[in-house]
């Protein structure tokens, strides 16, 4: 993919994302399935995915999806690729899980401890967490 | 009460996982990330993030293979602070662990050092490609325990020789000496000191007068014994008398053949429940009582006895129990019956040459029968490099505790008497299967390692002590020339075993001699 086309496409998904956010405030009433509908489309902006890499609901599984199309590998592959960049020792995987609760965090106005988010697997776990801290 | 056998010795692994954070948003030579991810907040969830998967890995790599102690977690920040309250916290009961098993999130290296010189505890530091062997050498250069892995597969491998070793800790012998309760006549190629053994392998010992012993088996008053008058013995009582003679029944009908009589069975039975009675009594699980000490006497003549049966009934329920008091081949099984889970078999150990183109050394004296010698030996033909161990103690768990038992017969010790009995395999069906064997040397500081192929049997028609197994190795002559330094019997188990053999031989601190 040539740079420019590259940007292009981050910026799309940024502002994709942007605007699920913008679409979960402005809901007339809070429910467990339009969250869902949100959080997912804003998930698949973030981590640059299309319809057909989302058969998975796993925040896990759905991060090494997308690590592996940015690095053009199979999913499987990741593991001996996959170099910690931070200090911590931890995957790639973990830390895009990990940074897209921390923008939802700020971009929402909530907190979620680390106990909490810890537990968070998959994207139904997500709209449940995000739906309390609204509430 | 019930025998606690060295198979069923769990290895009690607590997980602990030191994790790092940053309190302070910074870069620098070892300050990786960008933006959130330089937060204390980044830092705390994914720390969390990593022992999850910590936590997982455990579950599905270890969990099956040992008893898991309740994990830890140590949280601490870039002070690199090693307080009192942390190690404490890590220890939990000591006394109770065998192993700790770290993982980590950030720098915790400082962490495991310091904890392994202060509890002085074996350290296992799960896959973690990076600051291992720095963690690792400092505890090694102090003469502690560290066992760096380089994988989960690593870490389960490892556990699994730890494991070994801790059976052998928890082995406490059973022996029942007559004249010398180190060395028996048959047995001079024994342990030096057993005193060492105990302290290099942690194996304990117990013993009982083999005569008294002996007058046990008898269905007597348990207070009329001839060696203890008026002191009540571990005779067998009315209702254990009910389950002796069933399992002779058992065992005959059992029995593809059976040449002997019932009454005949019967005492060796007595003399198997007798010792199981006594393991019991003594809280041991291996066993062992001489042979030509023990004959001399006529007391075995007497009782109608030979410990054939005990010793095979012993090895394929898990309980380890070796011929004419022979404690290295006996603690040689431990080790192999707990590496392969299979019931080890034993026997004098030697090279059959070929010499004008007949077999040596597998003379009519004990291979008597006309199939011993008109078949099982020439099948045997021109092959070279062929050794045999024999005693007429195989077992029916020999392919694993966990297959079929295989099938055997029942055939006398004694030629003319017919009493002692003995299991026969057939272990000519076994042609082609891979065998491992070992053997420690008198000073418990070598362990001898080979590996063979069966490639014929002998004795199972026969009576006495004429069972054996005959297999190849790589270099008779080789094998011979290492074995002299080590001694005769050389317990076996099938499979290859061999790599994990070497493996627990270093771990015990023994110097290996591989033939």
């Amino acid at each position: 993919m040539l740079a420019t086309a590259l940007k292009e496409k981050l910026l799309d998904s940024k502002n994709q994302a942007a605007e699920q956010i913008a679409a979960i405030k402005a809901l007339p009433e809070l429910n467990q399935e339009a969250l869902f509908f949100h959080l997912r489309n804003y998930l698949k902006s973030r981590f640059l995915l299309e319809e057909e890499d989302c058969q998975s609901e796993s925040l896990q599984e759905l991060a090494a999806i997308s690590l592996a199309k940015t690095l053009a590998v199979a999913p499987a592959e990741l593991k001996g690729l996959d170099l910690s960049q931070t200090c911590t020792g931890s995957s790639s995987v973990f830390s895009k899980k990990v940074l897209l609760l921390m923008a939802l965090e700020r971009e929402l106005s909530i907190s979620i401890p680390e106990q909490e988010s810890v537990r968070i697997k998959t994207i139904t776990d997500l709209t449940t967490a995000v739906l309390a801290k609204l509430r | 009460m019930s025998i606690e056998r060295t198979l069923d010795v769990k290895l009690n692994v607590k997980p602990v996982f030191v994790a790092m954070h940053h309190d302070y948003v910074f870069e620098g030579p070892c300050r990786f990330g960008s933006g959130v991810g330089l937060t204390k907040d980044f830092d705390l969830k994914i720390n969390q993030e990593i022992y999850a998967a910590f936590l997982a890995d455990v579950e599905t790599y270890v969990a099956k293979e040992v008893n898991l102690l309740e994990p830890v977690f140590i949280d601490r920040n870039e002070e690199f602070a090693v307080t009192d309250e942390m190690l404490a916290k890590i220890a939990g009961h000591v006394e109770e662990v065998d192993v700790y098993l770290f993982g980590q999130a950030g720098r915790g290296f400082d962490v495991i050092i310091e904890f392994a010189q202060r509890y002085k505890k074996p350290v296992m530091f799960a896959e973690n490609a990076l600051h291992i062997t720095c963690t690792a050498a400092p505890i090694l250069a102090r003469g502690l325990e560290a066992y760096p892995t380089m994988c989960w597969e690593d870490t389960v491998e490892k556990l699994k020789l730890l494991r070994v070793r801790k059976a052998l800790q928890q082995t406490k012998i059973l022996l029942a000496p007559r004249g010398n309760s180190n060395i028996s006549l048959s047995a001079l190629d024994s342990f030096l000191s057993l005193e060492k053994v105990s302290d290099v392998l942690g194996v304990k010992f117990r013993y009982v007068d083999v005569h008294e012993l002996l007058d046990q088996t008898q269905h007597i008053a348990a207070d009329s014994n001839h060696t203890t008058p008026g002191v009540s013995g571990l005779n067998p009582t009315d209702a254990e008398m009910a389950e002796i003679n069933a399992l002779t029944d058992k065992m005959i009908a059992g029995a593809v053949e059976c040449d002997m009589t019932r009454e005949n069975v019967l005492r060796s039975v007595m003399a198997y429940a007798t010792v199981k009675k006594f393991l019991v009594h003594n809280e041991c699980n291996a066993f062992s009582m001489p042979c030509p000490d023990a004959c001399a006497t006529r007391r075995l003549n007497q009782e109608k006895i030979t410990p054939c049966f005990i010793h095979s009934m012993l090895n394929e329920e898990g309980i380890p129990s070796a011929c004419e008091y022979d404690i290295p081949a006996l603690i040689s099984m431990v080790v192999l019956m707990n590496l392969a889970n299979a019931a080890p078999y034993m026997g004098n150990t030697f090279p059959t040459l070929l010499k004008n183109g007949k077999r040596v050394n597998v003379r009519p004296t004990f291979f008597k029968a006309d199939q011993s010698q008109e078949q099982d030996i020439p099948d045997l033909g021109e092959q070279e490099n062929v050794m045999l161990t024999f005693h007429s103690v195989p077992n029916r768990k020999m392919k694993g505790f966990d297959s079929a038992e295989s099938s055997y017969a029942l055939r006398a010790f004694a030629r003319d008497a017919e009493f002692g009995a003995t299991i026969r395999y057939d272990f000519k069906k076994d042609i082609g299967q891979t065998i491992t064997m070992c053997r420690f040397d008198p000073t418990c500081s070598k362990l001898f390692v080979a590996k063979g192929t069966i490639v014929g049997g002998v004795g199972y028609t026969d009576k006495n002590c004429s069972e054996g197994v005959f297999f190849t190795v790589k270099s008779d002559k080789d094998f011979f020339n290492k074995q002299v330094a080590f001694g005769n019997h050389v317990p076996l188990v099938y499979g290859d075993h061999l790599d994990d053999l070497i493996a627990l031989g270093e771990l015990l601190g023994m110097e290996i001699v591989a033939a």
